[in-house]
């Protein structure tokens, strides 16, 4: 009897096991080794690298041919963004792609969230197309946010707000080393301001329109237009400078590039001299963003104090 | 009784069919309660579960069970659709994390799940194959679906089209797959997860087409009216999203206005909740907040009177069982009087007689709870499977 009880028992037991077992498929995180931190364009790149410094490894994968604010990363590189720890977007409709391709929602960071009233928006809405990436848009939000000290030190703060809360034991590191950033940046408004001098109203022409808040910071009297530096413009956009210039006498255009030589030649016989100001889409050849930046102030210094 | 148990076992093994019959009738009469059960709390526990990792469910205002069955079952039924901007007021403040859920479609039957990325992690599923969604167009098949339709990744798979005489409806979306998720658990297993972009592309508020500018000239383009370049229905719409045609896909209107079925939000703590809760709580308000675990036990308080009424159907069917089992064991014993009565003549106390009575009776008792309670793990075992994809 005893053993028949024993053998109940445990019938009963193995019973209660096979019915009442509840599948709990909790798992812990082991601690990640790395933090890292993927952006759209170089400034950006610049911003996370000096803020994070050693504690976050930045990546900022698009290639150096391309313009990032028109290409599209290709799937391995989407992989990647999705496993990145956070993703620092420039916000103001920057990089369309972002809207084409799945990306984690809780890793994004909008660096231009806090400056929301400070965009700009244009009304003209411009498709065209050259170069080997085909048709893109100027319009809607104005992009190169960075172009403004003031702006791009907002965004800086933002990636260190970002960073803090996502690594809390280095915040105090993030926060010394904004504050030095801040310091160039402040010093980087300085200098285009003291560049630019009293001449704000002297009229220049942009070739491209993408200089929006250098040109809302400094109140510089610009006209823009849709020319490409290694692009001959055709006989109808040489007669619209000409016409232009009848009203807006401007003796430089600044450019993103360096020019061809015809086109310089035949802007100068026009009377309008070339000048560049790199807007850092991309790492520049040499330095970093603030002396490519410092080099822009320089250049800003022919046009405003020739 | 050792020297007892020889002869009950031999009495039991020389009527095998009387044995039997008493077994049978006594299996029964326990399986039943034991399997009804155990599926019962097997279907508690499912139900549960999901419900107690979903802290909030959000929706329009409405049937709160439609809410929790759609938000956390991937049921087709729901309240109605609740505008994207909802997600901005859950977010605000930053007092809850939330994910959207935007679930309208289907793909050859199946449940199309728009959600983010976060989704994924929040279920904690994870992959078997391939990848995750990487761009518009892309899906991650459930490890159901995927077996069911013998799918994988770097295959196609088509929507369904909701109005087949539509001619001028919407065309199905042929999604790419990138991924078959591991199996979890059956609401996920049975779905195609997309990101939320791809399920308003589905619904048509996205699309992508030829390119209509100054240069278009194969009269595609009506006109050119305060800059919109207006085209005409000739114009080519893409029905699969490619590296090459990707660019040439937006979305029109305003996307705080873009719809969405469920949002899912976890607050912080309980002082967020109750702020959370205070933003959907106004009556004219048209949303709702629910905690789905509220729901799901409010839904098994409703059943209790079913559950009792299945009770007293167990304990009538016990007294059937017992009066029969009575009649049976007297009739035996009126049956066996002779056999008694030889035992005793051969020198067997009336006590022996009717220990060894006894224990025949116990030892089929004992055989049959047995067989009952492995009868019934076996049925729940396998019947919860059923009730969860039942559920799912």
């Amino acid at each position: 009897m005893k053993r028949l009880t024993h053998s109940l028992f445990i019938a009963l037991f193995i019973a209660a096991m096979v019915t009442f077992t509840a599948c709990e498929r909790r798992q812990s995180h082991a601690a990640d080794t790395g933090f890292s931190v993927y952006v759209v364009n170089y400034p950006l790149y610049y911003f996370a690298t000096r803020i994070g410094g050693d504690q976050v490894s930045v990546f900022f994968p698009a290639p150096g041919e391309v313009d990032p604010a028109e290409w599209i990363p290709e799937d391995r590189i989407i992989q990647r963004y999705q496993a990145a720890d956070l993703i620092i977007l420039n916000g103001a409709d920057y990089a369309g792609w972002i809207k084409l391709v799945t990306l984690p929602e809780s890793a994004l960071v909008d660096a231009s969230a806090n400056i929301q009233d400070r965009l700009i928006e244009e009304n003209e809405l411009i498709h065209h197309s050259h170069g080997p990436h085909g048709e893109h848009t100027h319009g809607g939000t104005a992009f190169t946010v960075w172009l403004d000290p003031t702006l791009a030190l907002e965004q800086a703060r933002s990636i260190k707000m970002a960073l803090s809360s996502a690594l809390p034991q280095y915040a105090e590191q993030f926060e010394q080393r904004f504050i030095q950033l801040m310091e160039d940046l402040l010093a980087l408004d300085s200098s285009i301001k003291a560049a630019v001098g009293n001449n704000a109203a002297r009229p220049v022409f942009v070739s491209h329109p993408v200089y929006q808040y250098l040109e809302a910071r400094y109140q510089l009297n610009a006209v823009s237009f849709h020319w490409e530096p290694d692009e001959m413009p055709t006989d109808a956009e040489w007669n619209e400078l000409a016409h232009v210039l009848e009203t807006h006498p401007a003796r430089w255009m600044i450019w993103e590039d360096e020019p061809l030589p015809e086109i310089a030649a035949r802007l100068q016989a026009a009377g309008v001299a070339s000048v560049v100001f790199n807007p850092t889409f991309q790492s520049p050849a040499a330095g970093d963003f603030l002396s490519a930046m410092q080099a822009n102030a320089e250049a800003l210094k022919l046009v405003y104090q020739d | 009784m050792n020297r007892l148990l020889p002869l009950v076992c031999a009495y039991l093994s020389h009527h095998p069919i009387k044995s039997s019959v008493l077994l049978g009738c006594l299996t029964l009469t326990l399986y039943l309660p034991f399997t009804l059960y155990g599926l019962g709390a097997r279907m508690q526990s499912a139900l549960t579960e999901r419900a107690s990792q979903t802290p909030l469910l959000i929706g329009m205002r409405g049937s709160q069970l439609d809410l929790v069955l759609h938000g956390l079952y991937h049921r087709p039924e729901t309240p109605g659709r609740l505008p994207q901007a909802v997600l901005e007021t859950v977010r605000q403040g930053g007092i809850a994390k939330a994910i959207p859920l935007f679930n309208a479609h289907s793909a050859k039957g199946y449940p199309v799940v728009a959600s983010s990325l976060d989704y994924f992690a929040w279920r904690q599923l994870s992959l078997a194959e391939g990848s995750l969604p990487m761009r518009l167009g892309d899906c991650v098949l459930g490890a159901r679906v995927a077996r069911e339709l013998g799918l994988g990744p770097g295959d196609r798979l088509l929507t369904d089209t909701r109005e087949f005489f539509d001619l001028a409806g919407r065309y199905p979306l042929k999604m790419r797959i990138t991924g078959i998720l591991a199996p979890s658990n059956p609401a996920d297993d049975a779905a195609v997860l997309v990101d939320l972009r791809t399920g308003w592309l589905i619904e048509g508020i996205g699309h992508g087409h030829d390119l209509l500018d100054d240069n278009t000239e194969d009269g595609t383009l009506l006109e050119i009216r305060n800059g919109t370049y207006v085209g005409s229905p000739a114009v080519r719409e893409f029905t699969e999203v490619t590296a090459d045609n990707l660019s040439r896909f937006h979305f029109h209107g305003d996307p705080a206005l873009f719809p969405l079925t469920a949002i899912i939000a976890w607050p912080g703590d309980e002082r967020a909740e109750t702020l959370l809760l205070g933003r959907f709580i106004a009556d004219d308000s048209p949303y709702m907040a629910v905690r789905p675990l509220d729901v799901v036990r409010d839904l098994f308080e409703r059943l209790l009177p079913i559950k009792r009424l299945l009770g007293i159907q167990n304990a009538f069917l016990a007294v059937v069982v017992f009066s029969l089992m009575t009649l049976v064991v007297s009739l035996s014993l009126r049956l066996r009087r002779d056999e008694f009565q030889t035992m005793q003549y051969m020198g067997c106390s009336r006590g022996t007689i009717t220990l060894l009575w006894l224990s025949e009776l116990s030892l089929l008792l004992l055989g049959a709870l047995l067989l009952a309670i492995a009868a019934a793990a076996v049925t729940v075992w396998f019947g919860s499977e059923w009730l969860r994809l039942m559920i799912g």
